[in-house]
Order: C-alpha cells, then structure tokens, then sequence
C-alpha cells in the first residue's frame, strides 16, 4: 500500500502561467482595445446614471478637451496633462532604483504650501523676486520631505513605500494646519494670491506653467535616458551587488536621486500655485500625486509611453468632468469613476498581456481512482 | 523489463522547446544516467515525470499502464520520488521533522505498515514524530545510511542534508529515485559514499536515475546512459560499451577535444602579497581566518574548497567589496623600468613619489624634481623621460572597488553571479560594456563609442552568438552571457585576474573556450586566481591549487603532482577536526 494523495487544497480549475515571447506588436494592439474599452465603459457608465446619454457623453467627451475655438479648454487640458506628466517622470527615476516612493502627493503638497506661504506674506514685493522666492522655497520644503524616508532607508532599511504614504497624510494636515494658523476667516482656504503669480500668455497664467513643465520633461529625458546619474540609477535598481561590484555607492545614488526628486516636487508645486492655481488648499494637488503613480508604472518608466499615458488619463479627467455637467451628473464624482474604470481597464490588460490562464486536463487522475 | 515508459514527451515554455517528442524507457532495477550539456533539458524531463511540470504532450506508462502525473503527490503514489539540485529541506527543521514533514497520520500508517514490523514498536501506533524514529532508522540501518535524527539541517554539511533527502524520499515508500546532479557539490570521498549508497539501493530493488553531465561518473555508476542534446532524445546505450569520448561527441552532436591546455611558463615575480587576512560576514562570524598566500605572475591559481569555504569572502576581499578585514593585502604594480604616466597619477603624486626616491631619469641617475617646474615636469612625463626605479608597492587592504581603480591597478573579477553582480541583465551588450568605464570623460552625458566598439570587439573574438548589440544580456544563453562578461574583464589587460565558477552553466565548447581565454591571460603575464568546482579541471588547469576549508587555508598544493584524492581530504580537512572535537565532548 502506497500513501495516497487525499488532500489536494486549492486545486482551482484553473492555473496562471507567465507569457513568453509575445511580440510588441500585439501587445501594444492589446493595450489600444483596452483604452478604447475604457472609454466605451465609461460611456457605459454615463448611460447608466443618464439613460439615453451615451452619444453625448462622446460629443461632449470630445468637445471638453478639444474644442479649439475656446483655446482655454486646450489650455486646461494641456495643464492637467503637462503636470500628469513632469509628477511621472519625476517619480522615474526612484522607481528605476526600486525606491517605490508613492508619497508625491505629500512631496508636492509641501511645496504648494511653501511657494503659497511665500507669495502670500511678501505682497509688497516685486512679482518676479515673490516667484523666484516661492521656487526656492517649495524646492527646500519638497526636497526635505522627499529626502526624510530615502535617509530613514539608508540609515535603518525602513520600509520606504509605508513610510512615504504616511507622509502624504502628515504634509495634508500640516497644510491644513497651517491654513487655519493664516486664514481667520474659516474658510480653510487662501484668497486668490495678488502677488507671486505666473505672466498670463494666450490670457492664460497656466500656459507658462506648460511650457516650463514640458522642458523640465525633456531635461528629465536627457537625464534618465542618456545620463550618467540615470546609468547608476538604473545599476542601483538592478542589482545593489552590481553596483558595488562597479564602485557604486547605492545609498549616494538614492540620496541622491530623492533629492533631484525632491527639487522638481517643489518645482511642481511652485507651477500648481503660482502657475495654474493662484491659490492653496490642502487638497490643490488632487490626487495627481498618486495618478502620477500609475502613470510611470503602466508606462514602464519609458518616458514616452509615460506621455502617452499622461495624456489619455488628462483627457480622461477633464473630457468626463464636461461631459458630466453637460448631461447634468456630479462631474467630480464621475470623473473619478470613469479615471478609475480607466486604469482598472490597462491593469487588466497589462496582466493579460503578460500571463495567460490555463484550464487544468479536465480528466481525473487516475491516483485518485487507485 | 521494461517499467516505465515515456512516450513522446514535449514540454514548451513559451518559445523555448524544452523537450520534444521524447520516448525512453527505463527498466526496473537499474541505475539509469540522463546525460546531456546544460541546457539539454535533463532536469525538465524528469521535473515531468517527479509531476512538478506537465507535459504539453506526450504519455507516461508504468508498467504498461498509462499514469497521470500532476504533482510530486502523485509521483510518490506512484512510486516516483526526486532528490533536487537544490534541496527542498526546512533549514530550522531538524532531520526526523523533515522527514515526516507533509504526511498525514493515515499515511504515516501505511508507511509503518509498509516498512514492516519493528520490535520496540506498539501495537497501536499514534504516528507521533517520536514513534517514527524508530521506523525511519530502522530503514536507515537496511540501507546503511548514517542517521542522526535530531540534527538540525542548519547544522549539516552539504552530503548530509542530501542523505536525509534521500532517506525523506525512500521513507515515503518509493520504488524509483531520481537524483538531480547528486554529485555538483560532494567531495571525491562523499561522492564514493554516494555511490555505494546508490549500489545498496539497487541491491534492494530500487531503480535510481541519475541526471548529470560528469563522463567520469556516469561510466562509474549507471548500467545504462540516455543520452538528451538540445531537448531532443539521442539514444541509450550499455555503459560497458561507451567511453567518455564517444559520451561526448554524442551529448554535442560532433567531435569534441577534452584536452585542457596549460602552459607552463616561469612566473613572473609576486604579484599580490595576502597576509593574515581575515573577513567576517553578515552575523560577525569568521567567514575567512587567517589566509596567507602569495600569487604570482603568469600563475594560474586555483582555489578549491566545499561550496561555501569562503571562497567568495577572499574574492570580495581582493577586489575591495568586504566590509569587515583584517590582515594584510599588498599589490606590486609591476612597474619596474617603465615610465610614469598621468594616465593615474597626477602632478603632485609625481612629486611626492619622486621625493621617496622611486623615479630615475633614462639615464639612469636619480631622478629628483625639486627644481622642475610644473611645465617643464608635465613635459617629461609627457615624453616618457621619468623612469620607475622600482615596483610599485600599494597596500590594498582598506581600499574601496573605486579606489583600486583610481590608482590604476588593472584587477579584473569575473564574479559567480553573473547577472546578479557581474553583468546586469535588463540593458544591451553595449550597456553591459559601459559598466566598467561610465565614470571616464568629463560632463554629465554617457559616450558610448568606445563600449561599442568594445562590444562590436568581444561578440567577433569570442564567437557571441546574439542577434545584435543592442539585445539585453539576460536573453542569451549562459555561455554567451559567459562570454561577455569574461570579454568584458580581460579587455582592461588585467594585472590581476579573479575568476569564479567560470564555466557553471555553461556547454562543453563554451567551457573550453574560456579554459583557453585564461590560459592566454597567463602567457601574458596575468596572475590569475581560478575558483572552481570540478577538481578534474581545476588540476587540469592550474599551476597551484590553494584548498579553504572553513575559511582557512588547509593547503597550497603543486595541481602537477597532486591527486584529486589528496585535494578532497584536504577539503574536509577542519571539518573533520571539529566533528572529532563534538565527538570527544559527547563521550
């Protein structure tokens, strides 16, 4: 008599195994029919809450983002897909390194609050000198909060995406706080700012914000692509025994990295405040901090396809927000669901696109029957 | 006759075809070697036949009969069990705990019931881990196994965890073990062991399958040999009618030269001077004690050792990665009668030296550059007017990977772990290139003309088979990966080269191909140190052979007139002592 095999737990019908050899070419054709069924879905949705909206949503869809004879929503779109984008790319470079920082939101929000801060009790300066001040400020402040937990790793290996997230809960409160302290109105929010703001090109303060913003992008390409801190970002990230193999201090290379993080976190505040919005609340960044999270991960840290993800989620946002009100629905409410229903959707793709699922041989073994 | 039978095997994983349409038999009783190159699908095979993998297609039979097989469950139910290359034992464990681990009490039962009556045994058994003692020695004794089973497996040597992996699978009642290169990590005299243990399980019946790819072993233990090359089946034969060279050509599918070249030249001075060195690892323990040696030029060193004998800690050591060292590390630059350069010296390095007496002019009187100025001296440089009088002596000892570079020491270092620390498998073979040299030139963007060429250099000398340039490393074969790296560290013309486990992994043409590459550093007058498992070919190749056992030198030993015998005994050298010392406090 042989020990039989009775117990066979969590036999599901089914099995995963990875994919091997799929060619690029399907895999981005994959990728295009999950994007175009993230939009019918939301579509969808839209009908759902709305019966009978479904063209419209479209209509509207298309005419929120890209109606050019009202260069202001081309403007618009181009500001939440320029900031989409600089946050993402900004995050790369950690990401390369396995740094997984997905506390952007709290970084950017602490140079909101600088930037703001500076522009607010300095109105009797020059408007130039106020947003040179506001920059260096947000740098620091973003640079400090960025570079906490990259110290806290070096020093006590501590748990960097836990204590990043944690971080993003103390920079929201720590700017509520400081609102309260500054606004004894109560209304928990700044008045416009009157001084430390961006020239207004195309009538516009936001366009100036783009421009910088797509620069900054292209810096960043050069830096991650062809430099040599991206080279040692990218050995760091492969493997710390190669980096010192090669003489590579990783934990330079990760202070390092955090803090250029850092410096274009506080950049990206100083454009939110003194670019786009003119004003601060703890909550201007609105969750594009974590949006940018996404981004660079479903963009593979590519700065390309980061653009392009970029550019579809801005879309996504502002498209269903007017779409929304134009069929009278709650627009920020709806914009989240379709945002979500969207990167639920190149999720879904991305993991089919990498595994596939199996059917196990249907017959029953014959062990069994013994 | 005829027990089990495959039938058209094929298993794919994605495009890489592991097996296709393999049909073999094996016959009851007998001790069956698979033979083949790394890479010939040996492992996955018999992976099908333990049930860890499925076959795409293809049928297994067992004594006629046709057998699913999805798991290793259903392997052990059919009388299958594997030994794997790499254990599967629990670390904090000790031996009876995994040994019972995973059974149930009614299948202990049977197993009892199996094994037979046992004296001391009572007549209801509770299958308690104590109970089961006696049954799993009792099966010990009538194989002749040496048994201790309230051995933790972090305290066992490499030999002894595989026995309890043995015992662990005949425990569970099987008729066929496969053994997955049994021998990679054994000493000379544990691989004697193991073949008796392997001629005591046939004598009871057993068959045993044996996947290796050693010549020597194969003739020495199976009566028959299957031979695989790249997943397809070749044949079997009667080990009584192959010879190692017929084994050899059949496994490549063409003739193959087994003749390991090794010049034999006069050395060429000392070239590093390792004194008392000591290196403790992670948990503060010794993981190198008191290594003395000296390496010379135009030597090749080899360094033998049971896996894990610190190895590893003196070549980390050498090359400036340990952390925490003690002793003595002394490079001598051999600069004798050459000019200095500013290629790692600057000014005022020039100065200081010359200060100490170490230049003289072409002339030969001393040099002395009190009086020179700056432009006059950068000059003579320039013109290769300042001579070195003497070696140049650097104490390596506290010295980080980046520091021995910027002093110019040409230390080349082929690490074990060749994607992991070596190469980085995500990025080109012109990335890979640029790993040694990024840092050079000035401004903050990489050049990458010179690792082209370099790139474009190795993949035509040394025969890399890759689709381009620019195809990431991880996607090659072993022995090309192999290639590239070994291309990469001697292309610096190395003072010193450190080579680890250079052809692991890699197929018979490959592995010899690099036996050659070194043999060609050494008549260039590079001192080499060769870690390596196969003692055939480190006595083959080697001009001395240094022996670590627990991290310290159990001998420096001339591989010319040294047995593999010798080396082994050597190896196990402190071990021994120490299991003689436990023994002595026991009694």
């Amino acid at each position: 008599m042989k020990p039989k095999s009775k117990h066979r737990s969590l036999n599901f019908p089914f099995y995963v195994t990875k994919r091997l050899g799929f060619s690029k070419k399907k895999y981005w054709a994959i990728r295009a029919g999950g994007i175009l069924l993230a939009f019918f879905l939301a579509g969808v949705v839209c009908t759902i809450l709305k019966p009978g909206s479904f063209g419209t949503f479209f209509h509207e869809l298309f005419r929120g983002c890209f109606d050019f004879s009202d260069i202001s929503t081309v403007i618009d779109l181009l500001v939440t897909f320029s900031l989409l984008l600089l946050i993402a790319i900004t995050l790369t470079p950690a990401f390369k390194m396995k740094f997984w920082n997905i506390g952007a939101e709290g970084q950017i929000l602490v140079g909101c609050l600088a930037a703001a801060g500076i522009a607010r009790f300095n109105p009797d300066l020059p408007n130039a000198l106020v947003l040179i001040l506001a920059l260096l400020g947000a740098q620091v402040a973003s640079t400090i909060w960025t570079i906490i937990p990259a110290i806290f790793k070096a020093l006590f290996n501590t748990n960097e995406t836990l204590f990043t997230l944690m971080m993003n809960y103390i920079a929201t409160v720590l700017s509520a706080m400081m609102i309260s302290l500054w606004v004894k109105n109560g209304s928990m929010a700044f008045g416009v700012l009157s001084n430390g703001i961006f020239p207004s090109i195309l009538d516009n303060t936001g366009t100036l914000a783009v421009i910088l913003a797509i620069v900054i992008f292209i810096g960043m390409y050069f830096y991650i692509k062809m430099g040599k801190h991206g080279y040692e970002v990218s050995i760091v990230g492969e493997s710390r025994d190669t980096a010192a193999y090669v003489g590579i201090n990783a934990n330079k290379v990760m202070l390092r990295t955090m803090a250029v993080s850092g410096v274009l976190f506080g950049t990206i505040g100083w454009l939110i405040v003194c670019g786009v919005n003119q004003s601060f609340n703890a909550t201007i960044v609105g969750g594009k901090g974590f949006t940018g999270v996404l981004i660079a991960w479903l963009g593979h840290f590519e700065p390309l396809e980061i653009a392009l993800f970029s550019f579809l989620s801005a879309v996504m946002d502002q498209g269903t927000r007017t779409a929304a009100s134009a069929v009278n629905i709650s627009s920020t409410q709806f914009s989240a669901i379709c945002t979500g229903v969207f990167f639920f959707v190149i999720i879904a793709c991305e993991f089919f696109s990498r595994y596939q699922i199996k059917m196990h041989h249907k017959e029953k073994t014959e062990v069994e029957s013994l | 006759m005829e027990y089990i039978r495959l039938e058209n095997i094929t298993k794919v994983f994605g495009k890489v075809v592991a097996n296709s349409h393999v049909s073999m038999s094996i016959e009851q009783g007998e001790v069956l070697s698979i033979l083949g190159e790394n890479g010939s699908g040996k492992t996955t095979l018999l992976n099908v036949l333990d049930g860890i993998y499925q076959q795409d297609e293809g049928k297994i039979f067992i004594r006629g009969e046709e057998v699913k097989i999805h798991s290793p469950r259903d392997a052990y139910a059919h009388g299958i069990g594997m030994v794997h290359q790499h254990f599967k034992l629990v670390e904090a464990f000790n031996a009876i705990e995994n040994v019972v681990l995973g059974l149930s009490k009614k299948e202990l039962l049977a197993i009892y019931q199996n094994l037979g009556e046992i004296p001391s045994a009572r007549t209801f058994p509770r299958a308690s881990i104590k109970e089961s003692v006696a049954y799993v020695q009792a099966m010990c004794a009538r194989y002749g196994f040496s048994f201790d089973p309230y051995k933790g497996v972090h305290d066992m040597s490499v030999s002894e965890k595989q026995t309890l992996e043995i015992v662990k699978v005949l425990f569970r009642g099987v008729d066929t073990l496969i053994l997955d290169e049994p021998t990679a990590v054994l000493t000379p005299q544990e691989i004697v062991h193991l073949f008796d243990v392997i001629r005591n399980m046939k004598k009871h019946g057993k068959t045993v399958i044996i996947i290796t790819h050693k010549l020597n072993e194969v003739l020495e233990i199976s009566d028959r040999i299957a031979i695989l090359r790249k997943g397809e089946y070749v044949g079997t034969v009667k080990t009584s009618e192959a010879t190692e060279a017929s084994l050899a050509d059949a496994m490549v599918g063409e003739k193959v030269e087994l003749n390991i070249h090794r010049s034999t030249l006069p050395t060429t001075g000392d070239r590093l001077i390792v004194k008392n060195l000591s290196v403790l690892d992670g948990e503060g323990n010794k993981a190198l004690d008191d290594v003395t040696f000296t390496l010379h030029g135009s030597e090749i060193l080899g360094i033998a050792g049971i896996s894990g004998s610190g190895q590893k800690d003196l070549l980390n050591a050498l090359s400036g990665l340990a952390h925490h060292k003690s002793g003595e590390i002394t490079f001598i630059n051999p600069k004798k009668e050459k000019p200095v350069t500013f290629f790692h010296k600057d000014i005022k390095q020039i100065r200081e030296l010359a200060k100490e007496g170490k230049f003289h002019f072409k002339d030969g009187t001393k040099a002395d550059l009190t009086h020179i100025h700056n432009k006059k001296l950068i000059e003579m440089v320039n013109n290769e007017e300042i001579i070195f009088y003497e070696d140049e002596i650097i104490d390596l000892t506290t010295k980080k990977p980046i520091e021995i570079r910027d002093l110019g020491i040409k230390l080349s270092y082929v690490p074990e772990d060749r994607l992991g620390m070596g190469l980085v498998a995500d990025m080109d073979i012109i990335d890979n290139m640029l790993l040694r040299s990024f840092r050079k030139g000035r401004g903050r963007l990489l050049k990458k003309e010179k690792p082209k060429e370099l790139a474009q250099r190795v993949v035509e000398e040394l025969g890399v088979v890759t689709p381009s340039l620019n195809t990431e490393v991880g996607k090659l074969s072993g022995g090309n990966i192999q290639k590239i790296l070994v291309g990469r560290e001697i292309s610096s013309h190395p003072k010193i080269l450190m080579v680890a486990y250079p052809v692991r992994g890699l197929d018979i043409n490959s592995s010899y191909q690099i036996y050659n590459l070194l043999d060609e550093q050494k008549k260039n007058g590079t001192a080499i140190i060769y870690v390596g498992e196969d003692l055939d070919v480190l006595l083959a190749i080697s001009d001395r052979i240094l022996v670590l056992s627990g991290g310290k030198v159990a001998g420096i030993v001339d591989s010319r007139t040294t047995t593999k015998e010798e080396l082994g005994l050597l190896m196990t050298k402190t071990v021994r002592k120490e299991e003689g010392n436990e023994t002595q406090v026991q009694a």
